[in-house]
């Protein structure tokens, strides 16, 4: 029994010493990142006035420096393609938590139908997570969300990791993927993903298909906003059909009067082209400028943005 | 608690040292701590289906001194009845009751009647279906006068819910298992440092192996209307080695830790995918299972002694029976009357017992023959897992259907190398130690400690960095 004992000691001191030789793939792993939003977040050297929040919709269909430039103000987007409310609301709290200067205004742009509904088209994008997990609060988050068990997290780097972090190679801009330096993503690819003609649909929405966490995520969000006196607009971006009425008042219920609303016109003859739009839910680049022109229009008459 | 959690990872050294160190003067005090033990270990599954282990475990003892001691047949064989009708009753009721339900439904509907009936939203029970087993064994083994039963009550209690086996097996017989809870156990080094490598490879397999390829098998199994015929052979072949890699890892866990305590579980598998034929198969899959069916079910039902029509009944009646054991769907069934097809040719020519011993026993490398009928019988178990996988018969049908059209021929969606190159680098490690309990059990021995530990520096390193969130054991929802 000794000699067994005293095998698995050894054997777990050895390793716990080399586990701390990944060290240095946790601390490299940041660098090797193209998208660096985050980890400027994370360091708390995010200073902008108006942020934008959503998912490929916000990230591809609002230029931030387009805001920019029309308001004078400076405006970053923080739109993740692929995310949900559930990492919207994670990357606002990071926002808020880490020293960054508090935004005056967010844009939250809405994913119609599935913005409260679980589904696979969006979700909490942890693969961003894990090249930050050097950042403790980054860890955190993962034991929080029972990605990790928090004392073994503690104990070993290697636990910490995912195979992701082996991944050494420097990523890349793809030509669906590149950032703008105000952290916008337009789209410069073109395709046929379009019903054949400009959809007229019935509004409607089914509330009882909302998932609870994600609305619980979402009244976080707004709860977010509100208590840090930070001015919120729920935008509903164009998408090549008609507007859903329904839809939209249910965002509307669930902010009371806690946000502000900017929907698309659909009466706009550029919507309802094609040539403004990459697929039938996303914008393309010259559909994006339009429509960031319209947010910028909006929020001057609102009023809400302080001028510089 | 999962095997692959980090509460097992305390709960595991805690009991062992209290085993070993605290009670290790008194075999009574050793197996009530083992009892304690595995009662809170299921516990921490659902605490209220303690009480129904507990009634289980009452019956079934009682049952089987009851049968021992009546002399009269007919008072011997109600007891068996009582035994059985009740455990398969609590099976039928949680495992069942839904599908037979819904299937009552469906074919009435397919006549115009419409019922009116409510589907219970019932929990099962982790692991009734392997306890079930053990009890029903035990009583079975003493109406057949295999053996005496205990009248120890903590002995047939450990019996039956012994942790490491309490949740998903192996199916242990009170005939291999009961007189090793009842024997004094001293610590073997050597036992002990073999458990300790079948829970790393254990480990190995189930996080780093199957949980890799259920992320490839779930995407393409859940989107299957996406993807041609070669992404979904992609998708099938992942699934076959997760769902290999999640239950023979849990076996392997299982057995490692029972050695840690010193005893000695049934082995329930041994290389399947080497084998040469699905008799073969079938002796190397899910072993504990596979002979339960066996001796009480084939045996009885007269076995492959009869004409060729009472073989092929029997052989549907083993198969069938398995497929529904594994969960109430069709699924299940046809899989199971896949496998009764794929066997029938070997047992109605003879040929079912041709390949008792592992493939190229004391070779390196398997004869062209070997290879090409390993291929075949993978190639067929790999089709079959794809009935066991999808969610109805409708979806696996229309993935057979475009699987095996002109798509299977073009470039796949996206290739997991990742998974891939490891399902290699398994099968190699595999490969090598086939000859042997599992895989690990000799491998390095040769080489010296240095290079021997860093191999299992290297395992462990692969578990880490591939735990993510705990995933359940697919075994444990049958």
């Amino acid at each position: 029994m000794k000699k067994f004992l005293s095998n698995i000691l050894i054997f777990s001191l050895l390793f716990f010493a080399f586990d701390k030789l990944f060290i240095v793939v946790r601390n490299y792993a940041p660098q090797l990142e193209v998208d660096q939003r985050l980890e400027v977040l994370l360091k708390g050297k995010m200073d902008a006035d108006l942020l934008i929040f959503g998912s490929s919709v916000g990230a591809r269909g609002i230029i931030a420096s387009t805001i920019s430039k029309e308001l004078n103000i400076k405006a970053y987007n923080l739109s993740y393609p692929g995310s949900n409310i559930d990492f919207h609301e994670y990357v606002l709290r990071q926002v808020i938590a880490h020293g960054n200067k508090k935004p005056n205004t967010v844009l939250l742009t809405i994913d119609e139908p599935s913005e409260l509904v679980q589904n696979n088209s969006i979700n909490f994008r942890l693969e961003r997570l894990y090249p930050l997990i050097k950042y403790p609060e980054v860890r955190n988050e993962l034991v929080e969300r029972e990605e990790k068990n928090k004392i073994l997290a503690q104990l070993f780097v290697l636990y910490q990791l995912s195979k992701s972090n082996f991944d050494l190679r420097q990523k890349h801009f793809t030509v669906n993927d590149s950032i703008l330096p105000c952290g916008s993503m337009p789209s410069y690819i073109t395709t046929n993903k379009f019903p054949a003609q400009y959809e007229q649909l019935a509004s409607y929405y089914n509330k009882e298909n909302e998932s609870e966490y994600l609305l619980n995520k979402f009244n976080s969000f707004v709860d977010l906003c509100y208590k840090n006196q930070i001015n919120l607009v729920l935008v509903f971006p164009p998408k090549f059909k008609n507007r859903n009425q329904a839809f939209e008042e249910r965002f509307k219920e669930l902010t009371e009067n806690k946000a502000l609303y900017f929907s698309y016109d659909d009466q706009n003859p550029a919507y309802r082209n094609k040539l403004f739009y990459v697929d039938a839910s996303h914008l393309s680049t010259n559909g994006a400028l339009l429509f960031s022109q319209e947010v910028a229009n909006f929020l001057r008459a609102q009023n809400k943005i302080n001028q510089q | 608690m999962l095997f692959n959690s980090a509460s097992f990872a305390l709960f595991l050294p805690i009991v062992f040292l209290c085993y070993w160190f605290v009670v290790n003067k008194s075999l009574k005090a050793q197996n009530i701590l083992l009892l304690v033990a595995s009662y809170f270990f299921y516990a921490c599954w659902d605490w209220r289906f303690v009480f129904l282990l507990a009634f289980s475990t009452v019956l079934d003892f009682y049952s089987g001194i009851k049968i021992f001691e009546l002399k009269k047949q007919s008072q011997r064989k109600l007891w068996l009845i009582i035994s059985v009708g009740i455990n398969l009753g609590f099976l039928g009721v949680f495992k069942y009751y839904n599908f037979f339900a819904d299937s009552f439904a469906e074919l009435l509907s397919n006549f115009g009647l419409k019922v009116h009936y409510s589907t219970l939203n019932i929990i099962l029970p982790v692991g009734i279906s392997f306890y079930t087993f053990h009890g029903l064994s035990y009583v079975f083994d003493i109406y057949y006068q295999r053996i005496k039963p205990t009248y120890n009550f903590v002995d047939y209690t450990l019996f039956v819910c012994f942790f490491p086996l309490l949740v998903a097996g192996p199916i242990e017989r009170a005939t291999h298992l009961l007189p090793q809870v009842e024997k004094p156990r001293n610590f073997d080094y050597n036992k002990a440092v073999d458990g300790m490598r079948q829970i790393l490879w254990g480990l190995f397999k189930k996080i780093v192996i199957a949980d890799t390829c259920a992320e490839h098998a779930n995407l393409i199994f859940d989107h299957a209307d996406m993807y041609g015929g070669s992404t979904l052979f992609i998708g099938a072949l992942m699934f076959t080695f997760q769902i290999y890699g999640d239950f023979s890892g849990y076996s392997d866990i299982a057995l490692g830790t029972a050695r840690l305590f010193g005893f000695e579980l049934l082995r329930n598998f041994a290389f399947p995918y080497f084998s040469r034929d699905i008799a073969e198969f079938w002796r190397r899959w899910h072993i504990s299972l596979s002979s339960w069916f066996r001796d009480y079910l084939y045996f009885p039902l007269g076995g492959s002694k009869g004409g060729t029509w009472m073989k092929v009944r029997n052989t549907f009646a083993i198969f069938l029976v398995s497929g529904f054991w594994h969960g109430a769907n069709w699924t299940f069934i046809f899989w199971g009357a896949l496998n009764a097809v794929y066997f029938l040719p070997l047992l109605l020519s003879n040929s079912n017992r041709n390949n008792l011993e592992i493939v190229a026993k004391g070779h390196l490398f398997p004869n062209f023959k070997e290879v090409i009928f390993m291929l075949i019988t993978f190639l067929m178990t790999v089709f079959a897992w794809i009935f066991f996988r999808a969610a109805s018969l409708t979806d696996a049908f229309h993935f057979v259907g475009t699987l095996f059209s002109s798509s299977l021929f073009e470039n796949p969606d996206f290739i997991p190398r990742v998974a891939l190159l490891l399902i290699v680098f398994f099968m190699i490690i595999e490969w090598l130690g086939r000859e042997n309990q599992f895989a690990l059990a000799r491998f390095g021995f040769a080489w010296p400690r240095a290079l021997r530990w860093s191999f299992y520096f290297l395992l462990v390193t692969c578990i880490f960095v591939f735990n993510g969130k705990e995933q359940q054991f697919i075994y444990f929802q049958f």
